[in-house]
């Protein structure tokens, strides 16, 4: 699914968008280094689920893109290192942040899948409807 | 686009007709509810509330979503499970579903033999034959064990040849057995717990004065408008503490007292408390300084004072040694203070921490302004395991000066560790004062009979057979590296050649006749002592749920019923079944338990603890009134009930708080825990001698602590994510991603003069570990240093130059090694952490590139 582009992207911006179901809200990013996972000529593009892992409260807008963390989250403080794979720098989450798969075509951002189980579900893809492709492929 | 869908994550729903059962967390002190949902595999229920067993539509909301790592399978009998093992929504502690890392990932803690991770969970009995474990039935090792007990004991006539270093942590049925068979059966006073070398109290300075170890209420610190969190860090390790009563429900003002700059600390700072850094093992000044202002300002609640506390030295002489030795009249108290060493602009000189500082922190403790001072006092640790009377004496002198106590909101409290179920029969009493070798002498009393401090006795061969249960001795004691070489020494005599029962006694006694020593370890996975144990028996991991029901309670006395749901290794036995097979081949007629129920109705009727803090007096008297064994009384107290327990119209009551003032239900008799009710002020002297033959102060001691050319402070203490000894999070693969290696936190400038960056493994060597029992020593050991650019440092660096910190007790990576065999020669309690070494980079680590080294102190601005 598409969900941005590398040339709109620019240092220290924050994107949202909803996939794979109808309100998974997620955040992209472009953060200061190469990230595990990270798309772009540099490696440092980013997409992770915006609810935090601990108890779902949202972390989407507290993303410091040259800190490369996200949070600490307001509810209990829960920061995540996203170079990293959303792995949990302190807090009491007990999964990582779930990452957005992403793939580049033609300086389209592409979202492929997630690693992680995002809050509240038993599966990404079930209990929800499915956001439509919004490509053309 | 199309493209491998990689959601592969599932978790299953349990249907509902899943079996439920409730507990405690197996980990800290909080005791947060949790439940735990069992259903074979193949089943499943549905995403709406009524199709499944936890009453839910799915996605879940805040709160009650069952994430991955709550979910685990189990094996039984051929049959697959899944058990769900999630935060109990409902229990007063953590309602609402709060919990820690720990607690929320417990369910991948569970045994299960599809878990490669668990294959070395000890599973048979062994016995160390020609050098190598080997597997034996029960039979043979626990006749093994009482031929070495024998043997040691010279057939009970020397009962201090057997020691016994068992468990605070577990529950009341396996502490209550332990402790019977070492000091009842065998008579021996030679008894240390997991985490200290004798039957000591951790904070002497606070019972001495009076006053409960655990003795508020969650809520207040809801209720605060103060708290005072001295070597305590709540969000570190009591994260449903910091998260729920600190931080969602209350809103006090924090004053952090910590060497490190860490979240708490700017957490304080950002919401109108304060952060002291005070320098490594100078909090004794720092907390008398406070003490000070509050009194030169007269803040101090002098009508408290005049009621409360006990102003004639008489009666407090007459109160007990330790009361003779340590009490202080408020008038010997306010000389000492006047001390110049305490007032604030000589203070900030040893302590580091700015006179302003000190004295704003004594303001808000204080709160002049209030018509009552609703402050509440928690301490831990970094106050325990240092000086430990001096430490826990000063917080319990501000409680008193401040009386700031027994009210809601107010109080004086231990803030960590793990869950209490230590319970005995009461035989420790006379098996110490009658037969423990070790003495105290003081400025004014001597020769006075202490507990032994077992750790001694192991190096110095007292102790000749040596039973280790649940804990790391090898690992977990002070001076460590040195321990071990006498450990290794001691147990590398003559060997068994067969595992004939008579060929093993005739090694043991070869051995223990030439000042060696047998060595018992009764575990669930294999550690540092296991490489010197001759005899290994495997235990059930009861606080997880296998085998049967059991009891303790949490930081607010809240003692409840956990349910057991599993069967864990099927060749391992509950620890209480092993003391009884133990003490019945001894000879006992009263250790033939058929269940840890069974134990625990027994300590309910005839050993309830009747009249102190952690009474449990009103279970059997509410049991009777509903024709209930007390085990199925309790299993119907679902929110648990807070010690003391009475009897009230047929059911247990509970008493939120202790100390509570008068018209309320007193506690052993009196507001206070001494004869006259009034507690007693508590000498805190930086020139207290604690050798009397040469004369050594504290102040001494400091020096010879304190780090020397190229050495640094290397001090320790807990990381969020990891329990104690790791025997669980070693093999937990979310948390071991998290550290995959013990870690050094260092300065920037502290690494870049080694050359060392974060990643970069690190060796910690101190040449000169201090030893009050003769030489000084060494030790190693080696960690992943964690340095922090100044860049990224948004709040600050958690180390100063100077200092480093390490968690202390990861596996092989242990600082221990490097710790003091400084104890206080009243109550043997360790200082664990005041360590120093010199540090020196080895190379790469090869977890450079796995871990992240991103700053753990962020605080919300
Ligand atoms: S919901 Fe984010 S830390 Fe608890």
């Amino acid at each position: 699914m598409l969900v941005g582009s590398v040339g709109d992207l620019g240092d220290g911006t924050v994107e949202t968008f909803e996939y794979p179901l109808e309100g998974t809200r997620n955040f992209l990013t472009r953060i200061e280094g190469a990230a595990w996972g990270g798309v772009g000529s540099d490696g440092d593009i980013v997409a992770y689920n915006g609810l935090c892992t601990h108890m779902g409260c949202s972390v989407e807008g507290l993303v410091t893109p040259e800190q490369e963390m996200a949070g600490p989250c307001s509810c209990h403080y829960t920061t995540f290192d996203l170079s990293k794979g959303g792995m949990v720098v302190s807090g009491a989450a007990t999964t990582d942040l779930p990452q957005v798969r992403l793939e580049i075509e033609d300086g389209d951002i592409y979202a492929t899948g997630i690693d992680g189980l995002v809050y509240g579900y038993r599966n990404n893809l079930r209990d929800g409807t499915p956001i439509e492709a919004a490509t053309e492929e | 686009m199309a493209a491998d869908n990689p959601n592969t994550s599932e978790v299953p729903i349990p249907p509902t007709g899943a079996e439920r059962s409730t507990r405690s967390c197996r980990y800290c002190i909080v005791g947060c509810g949790y439940e735990v949902y069992k259903w074979p595999v193949g089943e499943e229920g549905g995403p709406s509330a009524d199709e499944n067993a936890l009453g839910i539509d799915y996605p879940a909301g805040y709160g009650e979503w069952p994430s991955p790592n709550m979910h685990e399978i189990i094996q039984e009998n051929g049959q697959e499970y899944h058990v769900l093992f999630k935060p109990d929504t409902e229990y007063p502690v953590n309602e609402g579903g709060s919990h820690s890392v720990r607690g929320g990932t417990q369910a991948q803690s569970l045994y299960s033999p599809n878990n490669e991770d668990y294959d070395d969970r000890l599973k048979q009995p062994q016995i160390r034959i020609g050098g190598d474990l080997v597997t034996v039935d029960w039979d043979t090792a626990i006749e093994a064990w009482a031929r070495a007990t024998e043997i040691a004991t010279e057939n009970g006539e020397n009962p201090n040849g057997y020691g016994q270093k068992l468990y605070f942590y577990q529950f009341i049925e396996n502490t209550f057995a332990g402790t019977k068979l070492c000091h009842d059966v065998i008579g021996s006073p030679n008894w240390g717990g997991h985490n200290r070398p004798a039957l000591t109290t951790e904070v002497p300075g606070l019972v001495n004065a009076g006053l409960a170890q655990w003795s508020y209420a969650y809520e207040d610190a809801a209720e605060a408008d103060t708290i005072v969190l001295a070597g305590a860090d709540p969000k570190e390790n009591q994260d449903v503490i910091f998260s729920k009563w600190i931080n969602e429900e209350g809103d006090a003002d924090i004053v952090f007292i910590d060497p490190r700059k860490k979240f708490t600390a700017n957490y304080a700072e950002n919401n109108g408390g304060i952060h002291l850094q005070v320098n490594e093992a100078t909090d004794p000044i720092l907390l008398n300084a406070i003490a000070r202002h509050i009194v030169d300002q007269g803040w101090h609640d002098e009508g408290f004072i005049e009621e409360w506390v006990m102003d004639n030295r008489e009666t407090i002489d007459e109160e007990g040694w330790y009361q003779e030795e340590f009490g202080l009249t408020p008038e010997e108290y306010y000389d000492l203070l006047d001390d110049s060493r305490y007032a604030p602009e000589n203070a900030a000189e040893t302590t580091g921490v700015p006179a302003e500082d000190i004295r704003e922190a004594a303001e808000l403790i204080a709160q002049p302004d209030a018509d009552e001072t609703n402050t509440l006092f928690m301490l831990e640790k970094g106050l325990i395991w240092g000086w430990s009377h001096e430490n826990t004496g000063a917080m319990a002198n501000l409680t008193l000066i401040t009386g700031s106590v027994g009210r809601p909101g107010t109080g004086i409290t231990r803030a960590g560790g793990h869950q209490e179920g230590f319970w005995t029969n009461g035989a420790e009493g006379d098996a110490i004062a009658e037969r423990s070798t070790q003495t105290f002498d003081g400025e004014k009393v001597e020769g006075v009979t202490v507990p032994p401090n077992t750790v001694e006795r192991v190096r110095d061969g007292e102790i000749k057979h040596w039973h280790v249960i649940g804990n790391d001795p090898a690992r977990h004691s002070y001076a460590t590296q040195d321990l071990r070489n006498s450990i290794r020494e001691r147990t590398s005599g003559a060997q068994p050649q067969t595992a004939d029962i008579d060929e093993i006694e005739r090694a043991f006694r070869e051995r223990i006749e030439n000042g060696g020593m047998v060595v018992t370890h009764q575990e669930l996975y294999p550690n540092t002592t296991t490489q010197y144990a001759d005899i290994l028996l495997p235990a059930k991991a009861v606080e997880s749920g296998e085998g049967g029901d059991y009891h303790r309670w949490n930081g607010e006395r809240r003692f409840r019923q956990y349910q057991g749901f599993m069967e864990g290794p099927s060749g391992a036995k509950e620890d209480w079944e092993i003391f009884s097979m133990m003490g019945q081949r001894l000879g006992a007629d009263d250790m033939d338990w058929e269940s840890s129920r069974e134990i625990f109705n027994l300590i309910a009727e005839e050993y309830p603890g009747a009249g102190g803090d952690h009474s449990l007096e009103g279970i059997a008297p509410a049991a009777e009134a509903n024709d209930m064994t007390p085990a199925e009384y309790m299993e119907t107290v679902e929110e648990g009930v807070q010690q003391p327990i009475y009897e009230e119209n047929g059911e247990v009551q509970g008493t939120p708080r202790i100390h509570a003032p008068d018209g309320e239900r007193e506690v052993m008799d009196h507001r206070f825990h001494t004869s006259t009710g009034e507690a007693i002020f508590q000498r805190v002297d930086w020139d207290r001698v604690v050798d009397p033959d040469d004369g050594t102060t504290i102040g001494d001691v400091y020096e010879q602590l304190s780090p020397g050319e190229d050495e640094i402070w290397v001090t320790n203490g807990r990381l969020q994510h990891l329990w104690q000894n790791m025997y669980t999070h070693q093999r937990l693969e979310y948390v071991q991603k998290r550290f995959p290696q013990n870690i050094l936190q260092l300065h920037p400038n502290d690494a870049a003069d080694r050359e060392i960056e974060a990643g970069d493994l690190v060796e910690i060597v101190n040449d000169d570990v201090l030893n009050i029992h003769g030489e000084n020593t060494e030790g190693s050991f080696t960690a992943v240093a964690y340095v922090v650019d100044e860049d990224d440092a948004a709040q600050g660096q958690a180390v100063s130059e100077g200092l480093a910190y390490t968690y202390w007790l990861y596996p092989d990576q242990v600082n221990n090694d490097v710790n003091p065999a400084y104890l206080d020669p009243a109550n043997p309690n360790p200082g664990y952490k005041y360590g120093k070494g010199r540090i020196r980079r080895l190379g790469e680590s090869e977890v450079k590139d796995e871990m992240s080294f991103k700053p753990m102190n962020i605080a919300p601005e």
